[in-house]
Order: structure tokens, then sequence, then C-alpha cells
């Protein structure tokens, strides 16, 4: 089991998106699949057109926690469940801050899971459960924006997890541009800079395409709602090949991560 | 392929230096080389953006029209030596050629029957078999 966590702690960058996407993706290709919302906001069921709930909360209070099994919903679509999560994850998160061992919740509650990946949606903060994630997780994903405040988050992340190296070994898997936009220099001018320091840990980056926003709309993952959205097919380059798009980021998860 | 996935070398005290470690995904690589172009192409003046645009164009149109042919090296030779002579393309002199052969293959003018051999090739049935005496024409 590979435990994965989409995290970067600035807001509005596409880590749900692309934890949706990847869950569903990974799900279509034979993956038993389970994706955890750690954010209050409960955009993940949002995302996949269920009712949010108090899943997480159930899973993690203190003194009263279910075993996984109980407390996961299956997302309706074949090999891929959920934890959900709501308002009560505020509630949860005060209670795990007076809780002993509380950066190894996520990590104790995956430990006899029987899944092939585990998604972790983090929420855009430095809480407990991000904190949590980053000890649980074999590798994180960042996703990042092109423009120079959101890849000072990556820079951000990165120096968290340098900090829990003591009681983490969580690697950095890659960082997932996202929202590219071709006819921004700087756009170009940001990848660049991020290839160059991260080689081949930057990933062909997620064009931006109103789809991502419209499905989330109508309760359906990209595959559903736009299986020809350029977020997922990404452009085309000479010979019809395609560079960027997430279809690409799920054959580089199986490829790199996965195997 | 991500550092995290590479194994650590094990049994040795050599440092590995994979060399796929120095460079950028090639999707990514990929990428930014076509956008360089393209911006390239943009601070290009108009008259040389028109200049590419149509020198790009034409290559294009040429891929159409290129094909590959085995031909005796004797008769291929004579092509050339008289394209030169002329003054002409060699391509030129190709395709006059067939034309002819075609012009005349649709009269019934032609007839392949001294040249034609069973073939052992799954592909055809025929081979033609040219006499190396008339390769130099
Ligand atoms: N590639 C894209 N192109 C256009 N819009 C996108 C793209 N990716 C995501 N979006 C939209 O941008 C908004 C923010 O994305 P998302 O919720 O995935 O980000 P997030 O990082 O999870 O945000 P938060 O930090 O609040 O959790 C959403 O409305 C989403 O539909
Ligand atoms: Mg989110």
């Amino acid at each position: 089991m590979i435990i994965l966590a989409v995290v970067n702690q600035k807001g509005g960058v596409g880590k749900t998106t692309t934890a949706v996407t990847l869950a569903h993706g990974l799900a279509q290709r034979d993956y038993h699949t389970l994706l955890i919302d750690l954010d209050a906001q409960g955009n993940v069921a949002d995302c996949l057109g269920l009712e949010t709930g108090n899943d997480l909360y159930r899973l993690l209070f203190p003194g009263m926690a279910l075993p996984l099994a109980q407390g996961v919903t299956p997302s309706g679509r074949p090999r891929l469940d959920v934890v959900r999560s709501d308002r009560t994850t505020t509630q949860l998160k005060i209670a795990l801050g007076a809780a002993d061992m509380r950066e190894y919740v996520l990590d104790d509650l995956l430990k006899d899971a029987s899944y092939d990946v585990v998604i972790l949606d983090c929420a855009p903060s430095m809480d407990v459960l991000h904190t949590a994630a980053m000890v649980a997780a074999h590798y994180i994903l960042i996703p990042t924006r092109l423009d120079q405040l959101a890849v000072k988050g990556v820079r951000d992340v990165l120096t968290t997890l340098q900090g829990l190296s003591r009681i983490s070994t969580c690697q950095l898997g890659a960082i997932i541009p996202t929202f590219y936009d071709r006819q921004t220099n700087e756009s170009l001018l940001q990848l660049k800079h991020l290839a160059r320091h991260f080689k081949e840990q930057v990933w062909p980056p997620i064009p931006q395409d109103v789809h991502c926003r419209e499905s989330t709309r109508y309760g359906k993952t990209l595959w559903e709602y736009a299986p020809q959205a350029r977020a997922l097919l990404g452009y085309t380059h000479t010979r019809g090949q395609s560079v960027g798009g997430y279809i690409q980021m799920v054959d580089r998860v199986e490829e790199v991560l996965l195997r | 392929m991500s550092p995290a996935r590479r194994k650590p070398a094990e049994g040795d005290n050599l440092i590995d230096f994979d060399p796929a470690a120095l460079r950028a995904d090639p999707a990514v690589r990929a990428l930014i080389g076509q956008e360089e172009r393209l911006k390239q192409e943009a601070r290009l003046s108009r008259r040389q953006r028109e200049k590419v645009i149509k020198e790009r164009r034409k290559i294009r149109e040429r891929r159409e029209q290129h094909t590959c042919y085995d031909i005796p090296p004797q008769l291929r030779q004579y092509i050339k030596t008289l394209a030169e002579e002329l003054r002409l393309p060699a391509s030129q002199i190709a395709a006059l050629a067939l034309l002819r052969f075609a012009r005349d293959w649709q009269a019934g003018t032609i007839d392949l029957a001294p040249y034609k051999r069973p073939s052992r090739s799954p592909k055809y049935d025929w081979n033609l078999e040219l006499d190396p005496a008339e390769w130099g024409v």
C-alpha cells in the first residue's frame, strides 16, 4: 500500500481537484483506492457528488475512534472509497491538539488498511492533520500555481517536511504545476525555474480549464464530466503526442511512485 | 524517475550519479522547448515571422511529397548525372519518368511479362527482375 499526501499550505492551488482526479483515475486503472479528506471545507464530497459527512471525525476522535472499515463511505464508483470531512473536523483538530501521539493518528488508522493506494487531501493550513498526513504518507505531491507567491508555497511545504524528518520518512514525490496558462510568460518562467531546481520531480503541468470548476458543480469527476477536457488530455505536441494534463500525471504516479 | 524511487546503491562504495537525475521530465522539456520557440517567433518582426511560417509550411508540404524507393545504384547514379547535366532537380526527372510510365501503363503499351518472376515474400506475388546490363541504361 502506498500513501500519497496532496499538500500545499497555500489555498486554491488545485489540491482537491488533483486528489480527486488522481484517486478516481487510479481506481479506473484497477487500484483499490481510498481518498481521505482532511479539510473542514469538505470539498472532496462536493467533487464526488456525495453528501458531506463526519467520517473523519468518527474515525479519529480520541478515545472513541471507529476502525477504518466502519468509517469509510463508498464513492459510488468501483474500487474507490472515501473518508469524508465536514465542519466537525474543526472540533476534531482541537481534540487532537491535546492528545498524545497526535502526529501518528493517520499512520495508526492506515496501519492495517487493505487498499492499494491511499490519497490524503490536505487543508491549506499547517495544522495537526497536516502534520499527521506528512507522517503517514510515503510521498507528498505538491500542486502549485505558476506564480511567484504560489511557488513560495512549495518552499514552505519542503521546509515543513524537513522539520518533520525526525518522525517522518515521507519524501517529495512530485511538484505538479496547475492552472497552466500558455498565454502568460509568468507560467513559462516559473515552470523553467522549478524544472531547473527540481529536475524530473517537476511533472508536466495541468492546463487551466473551466471544466474543473464545472465538474465540481455537477458533483462529477473530470473523467465522468468531461473526458475530453484539456485538463485531462494536456496539450498536443508534435506528432500527436500530448504533454501535461491529469492523464499524464496518473501515468507518472503509476510509473514512478507505485511500481 | 523520481529519486525517491531509485534504490540506494548497495554493496559498493561508489556514489550513483544517475544521469536521468540531472534532467527534467521529458514532457516538461518538450513543452518548454515548444513554448520558447513560439515566444521567439513572437519577438520577430512581422516580415521575419512570415518568412519562418512560410518555411515551416514548405517543409510540411514537402513532407507529403517525400517518398522512399529502392533503386539500383547505377540507375540512381544515372538519374543524378542526368539531372546535373540538364541542371534540373533529380526529383522532378524521377517524377516525370514515373508519370510517363503511368501513362504508358494505362495505354497498355507496357508489358511487364518479360520481367516478372514469382516472389517468395508473403507480401508480394511477383518481383520484377531487371537486367543488370540495363541498369546503367
Ligand atoms: N486546472 C484548473 N483550471 C481551472 N480551474 C481549476 C483547475 N484546478 C482547479 N480549479 C478550480 O479552482 C478552484 C480551487 O481548486 P481546488 O479546490 O482543487 O484547490 P485547493 O488547493 O484544494 O483549494 P483549498 O486550498 O481551498 O483546499 C476550484 O473551483 C477548482 O474547480
Ligand atoms: Mg481543497
